[in-house]
């Protein structure tokens, strides 16, 4: 059973500020490997990089909107690749309609975070992530 | 003595016109003006509230009244005129001389003295409401910064806020299309930011500044979200730009008002605008 020290993280946003919000979070909750890409496409080549050295990432925590790659696209890309398919996956977005929800749902989401956000819910939204990916608690 | 009563106000002369407006007035104003021109102000408000004659005689001297203080950049305007005198005003051809208004801040408003107040309070609420509360649950959850929201108004012409850091963003919608601004001064963005990150900074520098960028973003987001789902404008995605020097003046594009919602903190105000014109 992993805990979260042992998973590798990436946060994708493109505000440098949303980034450090999110790495406090997750070092609160005992997460020590975390990388950071400011788009879609930064963290598709991080994901790229990692695999190839043998220390994939097992979490990505990503934006919506960013100006090259979309969050919501490289979920869909995550999910349309072979080697990528279970990463687990939070959006963490400023995008609150209904309709955007259920894009994401039927992406393949796991979780969804709407900004603002308190601590408290996105502990809850991380850890019904990790409690079901990676039988955690 | 003066069958005039003048009153003085900062860039406007108020003149109370007696009950019978006879040549003996009309001079008496021709009088008047040739002090006036020497150091004119922006309006001057013939207050027709007390009269019920018009002598066609005092016809001529109003003309040269009005011609004098408009050469001299100034605008004439008459207030509170009867319904039977505007008849006569209208049909002697002195409408563009006396330039009828409802009242004085009606007349205020064609000087160019004031913008319509009143229509800060019919501004769309429909639209203003999501952002309002966007706004303060942005700050107050995202940034732990308590705050007091105050009334909205409309943007005064040549307004200046002091704004050191501001977040932009354009708005597309099937209703409004527009822009908003989040403006901060420093002292204010820097509380806000060492509130949000647990970080203390004395100046506004790269690394931080994208949190004013950011913190539009969720009050944008939230905003449209509200307006999407449950009133159909059909607001577009933005990504916001950070405008960041000192003194920022914001200068919106949109041919619409620009409405202010002023924000207190503890270290200061700040304030979102927007500036939306119908689609």
């Amino acid at each position: 059973m992993a805990g979260y020290a042992e998973l590798r993280f990436l946060v994708v946003d493109d505000m440098l500020t949303m980034r450090k919000i999110i790495t406090q979070q997750l070092k609160g909750l005992g997460v020590t490997m975390i990388a950071e890409a400011n788009d879609g496409t930064v963290a598709w080549d991080n994901l790229e990089k990692a695999a190839a050295a043998g220390q994939p990432y097992h979490f990505i925590v990503s934006d919506w909107n960013m100006p090259e790659m979309k969050g919501i696209d490289l979920l869909k890309k995550c999910r349309a690749s072979s080697s990528y398919k279970d990463v687990a996956f939070l959006l963490v977005t400023a995008e609150a309609e209904a309709t955007q929800v259920k894009e994401a749902i039927v992406a393949g989401v796991d979780n969804y975070v709407i900004k603002p956000f308190t601590p408290q819910a996105f502990q809850e939204k991380l850890g019904a992530i990790f409690t079901k990916r990676f039988g955690g608690k | 003595m003066s069958v005039f009563q003048i009153e003085e106000k900062p860039s406007v002369v108020v003149l109370k016109c007696p009950e019978n407006l006879d040549v003996k007035a009309a001079h008496e104003l021709l009088d008047l003006v040739k002090e006036w021109v020497k150091k004119p102000v922006k309006l001057y408000a013939l207050d027709f509230a007390k009269v019920t004659t018009i002598d066609v005689v005092a016809y001529r001297p109003f003309m040269l009244f009005h011609q004098a203080l408009k050469k001299h950049g100034s605008y004439v305007a008459t207030i509170n005129l009867r319904d039977s005198l505007a008849l006569q005003v209208k049909a002697g051809g002195l409408d563009s001389v006396l330039s009828p208004k409802k009242d004085l801040d009606d007349a205020m408003v064609s000087a160019g003295l004031k913008t319509e107040q009143k229509a800060a309070s019919q501004f769309d609420m429909e639209l203003l409401t999501p952002f309002i509360n966007a706004v303060k649950s942005t700050i107050e959850i995202q940034a732990n910064t308590k705050i007091s929201i105050g009334s909205p108004r409309l943007k005064e012409p040549d307004e200046r806020f002091s704004t050191d850091i501001a977040g932009v963003i354009s708005m597309a919608s099937s209703k409004y299309s527009g822009s908003i601004a989040l403006c901060f001064p420093a002292t204010v963005f820097l509380l806000i930011y060492s509130n949000m990150l647990g970080e203390k900074h004395t100046e506004i520098t790269r690394e931080t500044e994208d949190a004013a960028g950011e913190l539009l973003n969720m009050i944008f987001g939230q905003a449209k979200a509200e307006l999407n789902n449950y009133k159909n404008y059909d607001v577009q995605r933005a990504i916001p730009a950070i405008v960041r020097g000192q003194q920022l003046h914001v200068h919106h594009l949109s041919r619409g008002m620009a409405v202010v919602i002023p924000v207190q903190t503890d270290a200061g105000p700040f304030q979102v605008e927007i500036s939306v014109e119908p689609v």
